[in-house]
């Protein structure tokens, strides 16, 4: 017993204290910031991106594995601020355009949605699918409930059956074998239910898109109400993205 | 109004032997109309009548006595009667069977012989009409009479039968012996002949460890005949016991021991039922478990007369009362519910059963009311009774008698724990039979039936619900016979006035489940889907409990009383071929004690084997040597 | 030795003469009674199959053979059962049916496969005493897909079989398609908990290929890399154990503990799991002063912090009742069926590439070992690992330079060569076969996760446990659905 105490006063206190507005190592690629407009290196950029998310002047972050191969190679060009709030309610608000007239990229947003707010802003039930995913978004996901970022302080949980279930959170590119458990699992959510997209995979198919395995037909045809990028999707955007999303975020 | 009963009913008789099922159910129900009025009246003016009837040929006075105790069987027999028949009527027209011609005619035998149980009092009358009735019994289970297990069964039970009759026939012959006089009608009972008599009766019941034969008859019998079997026939061991006891003395030891075989009786009943898998023989062990419990009333009813325990006394006859009216409406519901099932999926093995509140709508709903009041669950029967005779054993918690807290103590115990592993058994049987997936091809094709096959039981259900919900109904059925027997009108006057708050408590309850059922139905939203599996392609009827599965953590503990032979193999290397898995759980009396009683039987008279041994010779020396004795016995006795 | 061949981890073999098919089959069962075990068992592209036996300290010897005729041969998982996750393989992928197999059941379902997964033949019983559990492919839990079928008796588990394939991804096809040398970020997609482990054994083999071999300084923080995941991984597994069996004060211990060990590779590289760190020829994110500092105060810190929760844990009651001799692997189980890792040195099977097949010139290591087999024993082992990992980056960090992020430029990858590339993730043997044809392309590659040996442990331990044991005995396995199913 004297051991668990001892181990238990080095532990000491590991929560978070507001996961919302915490600080992150500045190495943590988040949101991507443009430089500046150069052609050249844009170009060569889109050559070198494992998932063609580079195109013309913008780069789409649903489809970004953060690599870093562009900030690597283009310095100057390039950069990832360490900004973990990169949730966005819509697909093309994942898309960093250079504006022109502000010099400078845009950032994505997350329009609360008015159904959640009024019925599940204080507790929230996940269902998480994981289809095909490398496993790094489920481990992220489930950290976001551990002793350090505790997201059930909000009222979010993961829960064990879809019928418990709010909102479909969605890991992984959707392989073809996994197809008819997902369409399952988000038939079996009671109405109202929301789908989430998390991770490069679920929003885009991240790297295995082009591969025939991939079976995204169903997910085409659904209305995501939020996506949340990264590869893997940090705990912090997750709960950011999802408080948002409930609108408990000023 | 009796003798009009009787007469109609002989009168049944006729259409029976002409296989008119229709004219033989109608003339039974107007008998039973005619039967249930006389007794009714006698019932409840508590005057006893008492008919004579002189044959001209006979020397004998045949004499019918209804007193309180015959007229309650008899309107609980006048009741269950035509609805065994409705249902009987129905059942026989889907399952034909060999035998339909006579059974109806030994159904009707079997019917009358138990009316007259109930009124004659003269010992050899009433043993005949005692062996007629079992008699006429084994010829009626003998409905399907190709199947050999039906055959080697309905004779154990006629076995038993007899068993039982030779014991009570001992039991009368000492009366006799005592008294002189072959009426019993105001006799007192004495000494070995009372406890005789008892074990004589016992048989009949059903008790421990004379039951062995009810699992055994009820499976093979048609539906209809389970349920007036478990229903009412057996009931006339209790009335043979009620008698037995009200008129003797009893001292204290002796009352521990029949409360002690009651309790085993109970406990060996249900956990039997927790474990058996053909539907009809788990509902036979519970309707042993029930006869046990009736049994627990009836003691504490004479221990209350010991104790001086007035009110102990009240509602322990009482409750045995009530248990054995309501039993006689909730088990017969069970058995002819378990009838349709058979109709609808030919097959009583609950494993490849399952699903069926899909296909068998009504059916289900009616076998969960049933289920519902035999595990003694509020606003159902069941529980009226129940309650009446465990407050009877909450009355010996008295700091005065260390005897009467004991008893308390050991009845309490064991009735809490059987009324709960009462509603395990059933839980069991309600799922595995009804919920979930079907599990065989022909479970999965069951269709409902049409209204003739559950207008009977819908009436029992009617009736179960009914008199769970207002108590004092039940009570004031019960109450004549009561006070016939001693029990003071004050006393039923206070349990009345405890089921009457009860009965408010019930009907407020169900008013405000109703209410919020039409609610949530008015206002919340359904939609559909199938059940969550997890996301996997398909279910499989394996993916669900099988009976044996859902009892397993319990049956551990109770295997040591069980005595389960298995096959069992084990998963053999990494990649394995085959597993199988087979257990039975059976009866140590029954495989254990009779079996090895029967084989020693056998192994000693075929010791005498050899004097039957069909040589024509040998019987010739057999007379030769009879007429030598016969010779030596004239010669030498002296004049 | 010839320039091209390369006698230690990343193994490069020129392609050798095929052998006539009886010829190859009794190569290997000889090889397999003088104690190689199989590292691969593969058909190509080019209609053949090959073979990689390896043994402790010794050169892997690849064998190879062209497609039997009819497309059948008697089944080597008769007599060596090491096989039988192979043969099944090559059967599902190629068609070629090994005559006599005992669990000829498909793996994957590949794109295009003919057998659809909802026919997938389940091991049944008969009997009507028994009843079938099946759980997934979604779980309770937030945790990969994958589909179990137990028989169980009561609450006791007869027997269990794993269908797995809901994460196929087409991997393989993916990683051949294209240049080599591009390919880091999609190995380290293979598992994300192992990205480090896939993606070192990708990069060694690419180098071995192209003919080129980052410098110790470039080497070193790989196998930092490394063995920072092993740890990381550790710790959540044991924060999982401990969630299981509702030890919920070690569940947050090493849960926090595990952040804070995350959170340094965060530092490094950018991504908690070390994806980005590591690229073929070199590292993206060096390691200086202030960094070294840093990481090995933290470490430090986190050692003894994670010796005290150990002790609280191992020291309750009530945890080593939940697991002391549930889900047993006996030693002769784990060697048979070819187990790595975790699984096979807590049933006191020395299996470890760090020591069988070192990549690293100097020391010789020693794996961590107990003999038990059971949860304990692995819950334990791993601890031991973290602890043995700790002294290893301390060791390295204390001798370490500034380390600037840099890669050896690496020229196409040369023809006509084999390579093997064996790493120790934290689960076990991570193996990687690339060929290059004649003009350098990829002809194809085979990425074997550790998972595919080890998930058949599983099946095995669960049996004659209570179900309800069943979500710790998975837990202590710890296996990757992905990884399995590619």
């Amino acid at each position: 017993m004297f051991e668990l105490l001892k181990a238990r006063l080095a532990h000491g206190y590991q929560a978070i204290p507001d996961p919302l507005r915490a600080r992150i190592h500045p190495s943590f690629p988040g949101v991507p910031v443009f430089l500046r407009a150069h052609e050249a290196d844009f170009s060569a950029a889109a050559a070198l991106c494992p998932t063609q998310a580079i195109e013309g002047f913008s780069l789409d972050f649903g489809k970004c594995v953060f690599c870093g191969a562009c900030q690597r190679n283009f310095p100057e060009t390039f950069a990832f601020s360490p900004e973990f709030r990169m949730a966005s309610d819509s697909r093309n608000g994942l898309v960093v355009q250079w504006d022109p007239a502000k010099q400078a990229s845009s950032r994505p947003s997350v329009c609360p949605s008015s159904v959640l707010q009024q019925g599940f802003s204080r507790s929230f039930a996940l269902r998480n699918v994981s289809a095909a995913g490398c496993n790094a978004c489920e481990l992220e996901l489930g950290a976001a409930s551990n002793v350090n970022f505790d997201m059930g302080r909000y009222g979010l949980e993961v829960v064990a059956s879809p019928r418990h279930a709010d909102a479909l959170i969605l890991t992984g590119p959707v392989s073809a074998n996994m197809a008819f458990a997902l369409e399952e699992t988000w038939l079996a959510i009671p109405e109202p239910k929301v789908l989430i997209l998390c991770g490069a995979c679920a929003i885009s198919g991240g790297l295995f898109a082009e591969e025939g395995a991939l079976d995204r037909s169903w997910l085409t045809g659904q209305s995501a109400a939020l996506f949340i990028p990264g590869c893997p999707a940090h705990p912090l955007s997750i709960i950011h993205g999802l408080m948002s999303l409930l609108g408990r975020v000023d | 109004m009796i003798c009009c009963g009787l007469i109609l009913l002989w009168l049944t008789l006729i259409p029976a032997l002409f296989r008119r099922s229709a004219l033989f159910t109608t003339m039974l129900c107007l008998a039973s109309v005619c039967l249930a009025f006389g007794f009714g009246r006698v019932l409840f003016s508590s005057a006893p009548q008492i008919c004579h009837l002189q044959l001209a040929t006979l020397p004998l006075a045949i004499q019918f006595e209804v007193d309180a105790l015959a007229a309650f069987f008899g309107c609980l027999f006048a009741l269950g009667f035509p609805l065994g028949m409705l249902y009987g009527h129905f059942y026989l027209k889907a399952h034909p069977g060999e035998g339909a011609g006579s059974h109806l005619f030994w159904l009707g035998i079997m019917m009358i012989s138990m009316f007259l149980v109930l009124l004659l009092r003269h010992i050899l009358l009433f043993l005949l009409a005692w062996e007629l009735m079992s008699l006429a019994s084994f010829f009626a289970i003998l409905f399907d009479r190709n199947n050999r297990q039906t055959r080697s069964n309905a004779l154990y039970y006629f076995v038993m039968m007899h068993l039982g009759a030779a014991v009570l026939l001992c039991g009368f012959a000492l009366l006799y012996l005592n008294t002189g006089s072959f009426s019993f009608r105001n006799l007192v009972f004495a000494g070995l002949a009372k406890w005789l008599l008892i074990i004589g009766f016992a048989f009949k019941a059903g008790f421990f460890p004379f039951y062995s034969w009810l699992p055994k008859a009820h499976p093979v019998a048609p539906s209809h005949l389970s349920g007036l079997m478990s229903g009412l026939m057996i009931k006339t061991g209790i009335f043979g016991i009620i008698l037995v006891l009200f008129r003797s003395e009893w001292q204290a030891i002796e009352l521990y021991i029949l409360l002690a075989v009651s309790l085993i009786t109970a406990f060996n009943g249900v956990i039997h039922a927790l474990t058996e898998t053909n539907l009809k023989r788990c509902l036979a062990y519970s309707s042993i478990e029930n006869i046990g419990l009736i049994g627990v009333g009836l003691c504490f009813w004479q221990l209350g007369i010991l104790f001086a325990n007035p009110l102990m006394s009240a509602l322990g006859l009482a409750g045995a009362l009530l248990h054995t009216l309501f039993h006689s409406t909730f088990k017969p519901l069970l058995f002819y519910l378990s009838g349709n099932i058979l109709l609808a999926t030919h097959s009583l093995e609950i494993d490849s059963l399952g699903g069926l509140h899909k296909n068998l709508n009504y059916t289900s709903k009616l076998f969960l009311l049933g289920s519902l009041s035999i595990s003694a669950l509020p606003m159902f029967s069941g529980f009226i009774s129940e309650f009446s005779i465990l407050g009877a054993i909450l009355l010996g918690f008295n700091s005065h008698s260390l005897a009467s807290t004991l008893c308390s103590v050991v009845a309490g115990g064991v009735f809490a724990f059987v009324s709960a592993l009462v509603l395990i058994a059933f839980t069991k049987l309600y799922s595995i039979v009804f919920s979930g997936e079907a599990r065989s091809e022909a479970a999965s094709k069951a269709k409902e039936h049409p209204l003739g096959l559950l207008l009977s039981p819908a009436i029992l259900a009617l009736l179960s619900l009914v008199l769970g919900l207002f108590g004092k109904l039940g009570l004031a059925f019960v109450s004549p016979l009561c006070i016939t027997l001693g029990i003071s009108q004050s006393q039923l006057v206070g349990l009345g006035g405890l089921l009457r708050g009860i009965s408010l408590i019930l009907v407020l309850l169900l008013l405000v489940s109703v209410i919020l059922f039409l609610l949530k139905s008015r206002l919340v939203k359904h939609s559909r889907h199938s059940t969550w599996a997890c996301g996997y392609f398909k279910g499989s009827p394996k993916l669900q409990y099988t009976g044996m599965a859902y009892i397993n953590p319990l049956a551990y503990f109770l295997k040591p009383l069980l005595h389960s032979p298995k096959l069992h193999q084990e998963v053999q290397g990494y990649f394995p071929r085959e597993l199988n898995y087979r257990e039975e759980l059976f009866d140590y009396l029954d495989k254990g004690l009779i079996a090895s009683l029967c084989r020693w039987l056998g192994k000693f008279y075929g010791l005498f084997s050899g004097i039957q041994n069909g040589k024509t010779n040998s019987y010739i020396t057999y007379l030769l040597l009879a007429l030598l004795a016969l010779l030596f016995w004239v010669l030498g006795v002296p004049r | 030795m010839d320039h091209d061949t390369q006698q230690r981890n990343p193994f490069i073999f020129t392609f050798p003469e095929p052998l006539p098919h009886a010829e190859f089959i009794s190569r290997i069962s000889e090889l397999s009674s003088s104690g190689y075990s199989p590292l691969g068992f593969f058909g190509t592209p080019e209609r053949e199959i090959l073979c990689l036996m390896g043994k402790a300290q010794h050169v892997p010897i690849l064998l190879r053979t062209a497609f039997p005729a009819g497309h059948c041969y008697p089944s080597l998982s008769v007599t060596i059962p090491a096989f039988h996750i192979f043969e099944r393989e090559l059967w599902e992928e190629h068609g070629i049916t090994p005559e006599g197999h005992p669990w000829l059941k498909p793996l994957r379902y590949p794109a295009g496969s003919p057998t659809k997964m909802e026919s997938y033949p389940f091991f049944s019983s008969p009997s009507q005493a028994l009843h079938e559990v099946g759980v997934g492919p979604v779980h309770a839990g937030v945790i990969e897909p994958g589909h179990f079928r137990f028989i169980c008796q009561g609450e006791s588990i007869q027997h269990l079989e794993i269908q797995l394939g809901y994460q196929h991804r087409g991997l393989a096809k993916l990683m051949a398609n294209g240049d080599l040398r591009s390919k880091i970020n999609l190995s380290e997609a293979i598992a994300g908990d192992s990205a480090i482990g896939h993606g070192l054994a990708y990069c060694l083999a690419t180098e071995a290929l192209c003919g080129a071999e980052p410098g110790s300084a470039l080497k070193t923080p790989r196998r930092l890399a490394l063995e920072l995941e092993r740890i990381a991984m550790h710790l959540a597994d044991l924060s999982a154990l401990a969630g299981d069996i509702a030890y919920l004060s070690g569940q947050n211990f090493f849960a926090a503990l595990r952040t804070t060990i995350i959170n340094s590779s965060l530092a490094i590289c950018g991504s908690r799991f070390g994806k980005r760190w590591l690229c073929p020829g070199g590292i993206n994110y060096g390691l200086n002063k202030e960094q070294n500092k840093t990481l090995r105060t933290t470490l430090l810190t986190a050692e003894k912090q994670i010796e005290l929760s150990a002790k609280a844990m191992f020291s309750s009651s009530g945890v080593l009742n939940r697991f002391d001799s549930t889900g047993c692997i006996s030693r002769k189980t784990a060697q048979e069926l070819n187990m790595t890792g975790i699984t096979a040195k807590a049933a006191g099977l020395p299996v470890d590439v760090r020591a069988d097949f070192p990549a690293f010139e100097e020391g010789i290591f020693q794996a961590e070992i107990l003999a038990s087999g059971d949860v304990y024993a692995r819950a334990y082992l791993r601890y031991k690992e973290i602890r043995q990992s700790l002294q290893m980056i301390d060791f390295w960090l204390s001798t370490l330079p500034d380390v600037k992020a840099a890669a050896v430029p690496l020229a196409k990858p040369r023809p006509n060569l084999l390579a093997l590339s064996l790493v120790e993730g934290w689960r076990g043997r991570i193996a990687h076969i690339v060929k290059t044809d004649q003009k350098g392309n990829t002809e194809f590659y085979r990425i074997i996760d550790p998972s595919l040996h080890n998930w058949f442990a599983l099946a095995l331990a669960v049996r004659n446990e209570g179900i309800s044991d069943f979500p710790l005995c998975n837990k202590s396995f710890d296996l990757s659905y992905c990884g399995h199913d590619l």
